[in-house]
């Protein structure tokens, strides 16, 4: 519908009007859809709410969450204590669950964004038959739920440990090894999504300059394509360490001894109370990670705006 | 044209650059899928699988007459919450894209991003903290007279909260395609269709709508996927009304490892067949607009 | 370096050799137990124990002078079920030494390989512990356990809500406020065969549903609102006023709170003893250590601390009897002997277990409409 609204002669005028006189009227116009500022400012309140109670209740002097007993550091300095040695095992605890988290995630989005990029190069520059199949496996783990990933993937491991014991003896045990896997399993779609997009927006005309001028595949990639599409790499890789951060069901099922991530160490203490320490822990993340993508959106932005 | 990148040589690379996502992806997610496949049709039993032969329907046909209550609880459940998430995720994602500078609109796009970086569990307990009777919310209703003293709303393990608790967890996950497919809308349209006289009702409709099409339907499956599977949300906000599939997926490997695998098998095939539906959806879309 | 590892050597010799008279002329004529007395062997430092165990199920006191004394490093991870246990385990152990189940799911373990034997000359102070709970129904012969712990299946509730505090199972089904059970099939289907006069561990498939009948009428006529793994924290938080939990989680709850309207009641009709007790693992990497850790726990001082810190029932008869028990915890805890002649042990039924699953499928869902 939308062509035949838009004929040819229209769209070039309209291109040649000037844009900024333009834009206060279009504004208005999406505005009104965006239900003016209210809708908007609602959810934002709805998305911080949660998390202005747990960065209020880090600071609470007393260790429930239901009352404000005054202001205290406390928590906050357990934790810092807590990554020295000789602390109490509870927040020792804590701090290898945390070291835990960031090794599976630094080393799964290494494997993901390495695989996933790779695929996305093939899915995005080359034709060959059985690429219709690749991109419904692709997709598989997207539409997967989480719990049943987790469950088959456990249950697929017992079999395979099973049979490595009943041919070589050799005892195999799911641990780091296991885990990796499965938040490789889950990341390489989306880091490969994401680096494909920015791919399918890159003209193909650089390679084939590139090409031309007789570079090889390897040098076209890391002198050409890899520069152009790293924001889209590094994109994909945030993504695949946040969703390996979050992740409980998978880690649940196939963790071994002392392979623990965070979100098992946290699912536990919830079912007593939570310590505040974890309210803590969380505001620092938090803090810590707002600075890390503040700065990286701020840069863009400058880019962008120098771009403009 | 560079004569030595023939064809053959690209699918060739193509092959080479794909195999081993694609052995990752076979070995470590349909092969464990396919075994799920097989116990969901196998006995179960007190042994150290679980499962025993012969092969039996018997797993579905209880899946299908006990748990049909539990199946319909989550299709709804996940439905709403990806109505609710679309519902509030299109005006997000649209005032994100109409801020005026690329740093207005990053800070947008930061502050919804954002609460997602702290731990899923840690938000979802804050939301426990929040609803709970002698929580903030009750608290603050009972400090400004809306509810007397020692009065509370019982809010926690509602199907609401549990509502909430989703469209809280998934909600980026519907605002973040639909923005993406906003930022290559060119607002241009949107003012040419005023020049020729459609009305905004009009202009939205036929012209946002359908070129938001594809933003809106990977939201949806993004969002309906994980909720339709949700465990740890209903587990933690959730009361007896409110069981859910992924809770009773994860309590039957424990205990009965067929009826485990079955039920997986059937909330996949929801999955899918919602899947289907946005398909043909999308394409009868395309058909129109071509 | 060597010189003066030597000097501390003579250094620690010469104290030792000063300490030694002290000790030959303090030695008590009354056996009063002050300390822990139990010495590691040497020979194990720097070696790991794994343990995997209930949460909140043990002393940390304990497991530090273990540490210390041992030169070694525990290890603890956590789980919320005997099911969860089972099912880890039958995926295989990925490393664990001990793991301490409770009562049915011992005999489960043994029944399907996953623990090994145990040799209790091995453990000399196995014979510490109190005869009422070795051979128990689930481990007949001594061959697979060592008691650990034991508790209660109860109500903790808020006494506020009903102004008198309930002492019968009656009271807890129609209990006026909020109310949540912990999901454990076989205890609360138990309760409810029991009040039938039937077997609590029947096998009977119309008797356990006449026994869900009993529950569903009990459940739509009551403000049942939650059933989970372990409902404490919302009952802590306020959001429940009654939840039928184990009797050392409620304990603790009670003690941490330092508030008088919360309560546990064993209600007097009776209802479930469980002994949860220390097993060897299949393929536990470190058994020897193993061994050392049951024998510790089972040190007089060592188990009291085990008591005293988790409020579970102590089986060590020796720590009863020399009082070192606190007075206010077995006070709370210990039910009169009345009740306990009506308190009975969840067993292992093999695959009627399948005749209680779908039977409480049943219920959670007939009251999820």
């Amino acid at each position: 519908m939308a062509n035949t609204v838009l004929s040819q002669p229209k769209f070039g005028q309209l291109v040649a009007v000037d844009d900024r006189i333009k834009r206060g009227r279009i504004l208005q116009t999406v505005g009104r859809f965006s239900g003016g500022v209210v809708i908007p400012f609602a959810s934002y309140f709805f998305l911080w709410a949660p998390i202005l109670v747990l960065v209020l209740f880090s600071f609470n002097a007393s260790r429930t969450v239901d009352v404000w007993r005054g202001f205290t550091f406390d928590w906050y300095l357990n934790v810092f204590n807590s990554m020295g040695a000789g602390s109490a095992r509870s927040s020792a605890t804590l701090m290898e669950s945390l070291r835990n988290s960031l090794f599976i995630g630094a080393i799964s989005t290494i494997i993901a964004t390495v695989l996933g990029t790779m695929l996305a190069l093939s899915m995005a520059r080359s034709k060959f038959p059985g690429k219709k199949i690749v991109d419904g496996i692709l997709l598989v783990p997207m539409v997967i739920p989480e719990i049943t990933q987790g469950i088959s993937l456990a249950l697929f491991f017992k079999i395979v440990f099973d049979y490595v014991q009943n041919t070589t003896g050799e005892r195999w045990l799911p641990g780091f090894g296991t885990i990796i896997i499965g938040h490789v399993a889950f990341n390489i779609s989306y880091v490969a999504i994401v680096v494909r997009a920015s791919l399918q927006g890159l003209s193909k005309s650089y390679e084939e300059a590139s090409y031309d001028l007789g570079a090889n595949y390897w040098h076209t990639f890391w002198r050409v394509t890899f520069p152009l599409i790293l924001p889209g790499i590094i994109g994909g890789a945030l993504l695949a360490f946040t969703l390996s951060l979050d992740d409980y069901l998978i880690t649940f099922y196939n963790k071994g001894v002392g392979s623990g991530t965070l979100p098992i160490y946290v699912y536990g203490m919830l079912k007593t109370s939570v310590s505040p320490e974890v309210n803590a822990l969380s505001t620092i993340m938090l803090a810590v990670s707002t600075v890390l993508v503040g700065t990286s959106l701020w840069l863009q932005g400058r880019n962008g705006a120098r771009a403009d | 044209m560079a004569m030595w990148l023939t064809a053959r040589t690209r699918k060739y690379s193509g092959v080479l650059l794909a195999l081993p996502s694609v052995l990752w992806l076979v070995l470590f997610f349909l092969l464990p899928l396919v075994i799920v496949f097989v116990f969901s049709f196998m006995t179960r039993s007190t042994s150290v699988t679980g499962v025993t032969l012969p092969f039996t329907l018997s797993s579905y046909e209880r899946a299908f007459n006990v748990f049909d209550v539990i199946l319909i609880r989550s299709l709804r459940i996940a439905l709403f919450t990806t109505l609710i998430c679309l519902v509030i995720g299109y005006p997000i994602a649209f005032y994100i894209r109409t801020r005026k500078t690329v740093l207005g609109r990053n800070i947008a796009l930061f502050l919804i991003i954002l609460p997602f970086w702290t731990n899923f569990l840690v938000r979802t307990y804050a939301w426990q903290v929040l609803l709970s009777e002698n929580g903030t919310i009750n608290g603050f209703l009972r400090g400004i007279g809306i509810l007397a003293q020692g009065e509370s709303l019982q809010m926690l393990q509602t199907e609401g909260a549990v509502l909430l608790g989703l469209v809280y967890g998934y909600l980026p996950f519907m605002v973040l395609p639909i923005y993406a497919s906003l930022r290559r809308f060119d607002f241009r349209l949107v003012e040419a269709a005023n020049d020729l006289g459609a009305r905004d009702l009009q202009v939205f409709w036929r012209i946002i709508v359908p070129m938001t099409l594809p933003g809106i339907i990977a939201g949806s499956i993004l969002v309906f996927i994980p909720a339709i599977g949700s465990f740890v949300t209903p587990d933690m906000l959730g009361g007896t009304k409110t069981l859910m599939i992924g809770t009773l997926i994860g309590d039957k490997f424990e205990r009965d490892r067929p009826l485990g695998a079955a039920l997986s098998m059937i909330m996949m095939g929801m999955v899918l067949v919602a899947l289907v539906i946005y398909a043909w959806g999308m394409r009868k879309e395309s058909q129109n607009n071509g | 370096m060597q010189r003066r590892i030597l000097m501390m050597l003579v250094l620690l010799l010469v104290i030792i050799m000063s300490l030694t008279p002290v000790f030959a002329q303090d030695e008590p004529q009354t056996p009063a137990i002050t300390e822990i007395t139990w010495t590691c062997p040497s020979g194990f430092e720097g070696q790991t124990l794994v343990l995997y165990n209930w949460l909140y199920f043990i002393s940390d006191t304990a497991i530090q002078e273990f540490e210390a004394r041992c030169g070694v490093t525990v290890r603890l991870e956590t789980y919320g079920s005997n099911e969860e246990l089972i099912a880890s385990m039958r995926q295989g152990n990925p490393g664990y030494d001990i793991a301490v189940p409770a009562d049915y799911g011992i005999a489960i373990m043994a029944r399907e390989g996953l623990i090994q034997k145990i040799d209790v000359s091995r453990i000399p102070n196995y014979a510490n512990i109190d005869d009422l709970y070795k051979g128990l129904s689930f481990d007949p012969n001594e061959e697979y356990s060592v008691p650990y712990l034991w508790g209660t299946f109860g109500a903790l509730y808020n006494v506020d809500v009903i102004g008198e505090e309930i002492t019968t199972w009656e009271q807890i089904w129609n209990f006026p406020g909020r109310i949540g059970w912990t999901d454990d099939q076989r205890s609360i289907l138990g309760v409810a065969l029991r009040e039938l006069g039937y077997n609590p561990n029947s096998t009977d498939e119309g008797e356990v549903y006449e026994a869900l009948d009993l529950l569903l009428g009990y459940a739509t006529n009551s403000n049942l609102i939650h059933i989970s793994e372990d409902p404490t924290p919302l009952f802590v938080r306020g959001d429940l006023d009654l939840i039928l939990t184990y009797s050392g989680d409620a304990f603790q709850r009670i003690l941490e709170c330092e508030c008088d309207n919360f309560k546990y009641v064993i209600p007097v009709e009776g209802s479930v003893l469980d002994v949860e007790s220390m097993v060897l693992l299949k393929d536990a990497p470190n058994p020897e250590l193993a061994y050392l850790f049951m024998d510790f726990i089972h040190d007089p001082f060592v188990a009291a601390l085990n008591t005293n810190e988790t409020a579970y029932g102590s089986v060590n008869r020796v720590a009863v009897e020399a009082g070192l028990i606190d007075p206010e915890i077995s006070q709370a805890i210990i039910p009169s002997d009345d009740v306990l002649e009506l308190m009975w042990v969840i067993e292992d039924i093999q695959d009627a277990e399948f005749i209680y699953a779908d039977a409480w499928d049943e219920f959670r869902i007939i009251i999820s409409r």
